[in-house]
């Protein structure tokens, strides 16, 4: 019964991913503007970052990222909306795992992710990046595997916050700090933050993006492709069963 | 329990602690085959609690649960395979039309195809619902959104349906219209039903009680008896005086006074005749009107418990809470 869940709950994120545009413009078109603004607007201030190379083409990957992102925010928010509205109190009610409810989840956002950055990779080329030249399965591999762990990171503060204003502030606190630290705007430095971009899970997801987008290798990454997609791989597994395990306890301490 | 058969559903010492506060104290009761049992109780007398240890959407400090005789956890998946559950807001989907938020149920429980476009059929007719199947939720008043729960609860032919508060919020139209369907969709399966509620109008259609407060089981009978037990009327007063006429009432006439809403009540036997007494014993300015009625499951629940099923979580009271007739 687990997968018929996990097919229905992600049957359903399809269902709305097509009837909700309002979401492509927030998910798509918003960090598209960031990037042609950010791009032109810093207008060669990578290089005092010590990066080399053209600005637009440089925050491109970061940008797939922030949809990725963006995406992972705004379809975990409704966790919060379906369990005050009592749409998921008729699924954890079902004789199947609690599992399947973070697994459903997880695959409805990540196909949706896919589908938008597939979608916005049509504007790729104005970043300089060739289409033919893309390393598409370690494209892929990182973009799934980045969905899904920032998709259960989310889904379980979703959980624990329960609440959509407190969301939005966790998410203004953690998620968009751990962006900026991703390399998506500039290369990792020295010192601690440094540090801090290499322990940022995030950071691996705009890696494993930028050197996919340079055709497999990338001498503005921080790290090696390889070594990245392992860490998205372990971060996914980690997220995932946090996601789990956070739904597992609310039903030992539910207040009903 | 009269029949040797096993009950459907027998719970037995089912107990519950939020931190050092028990909120369940050994709450025993059982629901035969087709029978319809009632937890009532006013709110924070642990009815929802018992139906979510029951879910699964809570793990109980303790409890003995027996499914058509066999020994189940409490809220394992061998008990949840057999329930249908009603909660107390609709969970379907808004943003989904009626026949999408049934496949996508039946879906969960894998039935695909032509079995499943079958039973969607067969669901929205017993809703009555089948001209506003394609519509979404979203423009559905409340008795039809509750409608649609129902016979979601209902898909996979549940042994046993649960519904925590189904009509609250509804009017009394499509209050006896989820109840008809409630009953027609009993006849159909032959399902027993728990259904929690604070209404006296939804508690008398059960055809047992089990009367809760803070946590216990009072009693657990039939309506119509708990009901027998009361005394024969209820003398109605409305008064701007309370103070003053309940003091009269109390003293000289011996009554045990309630406030009300509107007023003041009182139980008592010849109602007809105690009229004459209050009239003589009080000043025609202190009374804007006097009437009798008949006594109501929420009076029945005040002389149980000494609660009134309005009181909400404030708990018990000093037995003279506020009763709506």
């Amino acid at each position: 019964m687990v997968g018929y869940v996990i097919l229905s709950l992600w049957r359903r994120d399809m269902m709305h991913l097509l009837r909700e545009r309002s979401r492509w413009v927030g998910v798509i078109v918003q960090p598209l503007i960031f990037w042609a603004l950010i791009g032109v607007g810093m207008g060669g201030a990578l290089t005092r970052f010590g990066g080399e190379g053209d600005d637009l083409a440089y925050f491109f990957p970061g940008i797939v990222a922030m949809i990725v992102l963006f995406t992972a925010v705004f379809a975990t928010m409704s966790v919060i909306e379906d369990r005050q509205r009592g749409f998921l109190q008729q699924v954890m009610v079902l004789p199947s795992s609690r599992a399947a409810i973070v697994l459903g989840k997880t695959a409805g956002v990540t196909t949706m992710a896919v589908v938008q950055v597939s979608l916005t990779m049509a504007v790729a080329p104005l970043a300089g990046v060739d289409l033919l030249g893309v390393h598409w399965p370690m494209f892929f591999a990182a973009l799934v595997l980045g969905c899904a762990g920032l998709t259960a990171l989310n889904f379980s503060l979703a959980w624990v916050v329960n609440s959509t204003a407190g969301y939005h502030g966790v998410m203004a606190v953690v998620m968009l700090p751990l962006w900026v630290l991703s390399g998506a705007m500039f290369p990792a430095g020295e010192g601690w933050m440094g540090w801090a971009m290499r322990l940022n899970p995030m950071a691996y997801l705009v890696d494993g993006l930028r050197h996919a987008m340079a055709g497999g290798l990338s001498a503005d990454a921080n790290s090696g492709a390889g070594f990245g997609l392992a860490v998205l791989a372990v971060t996914a597994a980690v997220f995932t069963v946090l996601a789990v395990r956070t739904v597992a306890r609310s039903t030992q301490k539910a207040r009903v | 329990m009269t029949s040797t058969a096993p009950a459907r559903l027998d719970v037995r010492r089912l107990a519950h602690q939020y931190g050092d506060r028990q909120v369940l104290h050994d709450v025993g009761f059982d629901v035969a085959p087709g029978e319809v049992v009632g937890l009532l109780g006013p709110n924070g007398s642990g009815k929802s609690t018992v139906l979510s240890a029951l879910q699964g959407l809570l793990r109980p400090t303790a409890a003995d649960v027996m499914l058509d005789g066999v020994s189940v956890s409490p809220g394992g998946s061998s008990l949840r395979a057999r329930l249908g559950v009603v909660f107390q807001q609709p969970s379907v989907d808004k943003t989904l039309t009626a026949r999408e938020n049934l496949r996508l149920t039946l879906h969960m429980h894998g039935v695909f195809g032509a079995p499943q476009r079958a039973r969607v059929e067969t669901l929205l007719a017993w809703a009555g619902l089948e001209d506003r199947a394609d519509e979404p939720m979203k423009q559905f008043s409340g008795g039809m959104l509750r409608r649609i729960d129902l016979v979601r609860a209902v898909a996979m032919r549940p042994t046993v349906l649960m519904m925590d508060e189904p009509t609250s919020g509804l009017d009394e139209a499509s209050f006896r219209r989820v109840w008809m369907l409630v009953d027609e969709l009993r006849a159909a399966t032959g399902m027993s039903v728990l259904v929690a509620t604070h209404r006296p109008e939804e508690a008398a259609r059960c055809d047992r009680l089990v009367v809760l407060h803070e946590g216990r089981v009072v009693t657990v009978r039939p309506p119509a008896s708990l009901i027998e037990e009361m005394e024969a009327d209820v003398l109605v007063l409305e008064t701007d005086h309370r103070d003053e006429v309940r003091h009269t009432l109390e003293s000289t006439l011996g009554l045990t006074v309630r406030d009300e809403t509107y007023g003041l009540s009182a139980g008592c036997t010849r109602g007809h005749e105690l009229i004459v007494d209050v009239v003589r014993a009080l000043p025609r300015e202190k009374i804007s009107a006097i009437s009798i009625r008949r006594p109501t499951l929420a009076d029945a629940f005040v002389r149980l418990a000494g609660a009134s099923l309005d009181d909400g979580d404030a708990g018990a009271t000093d037995g003279r809470g506020e009763v709506r007739p």
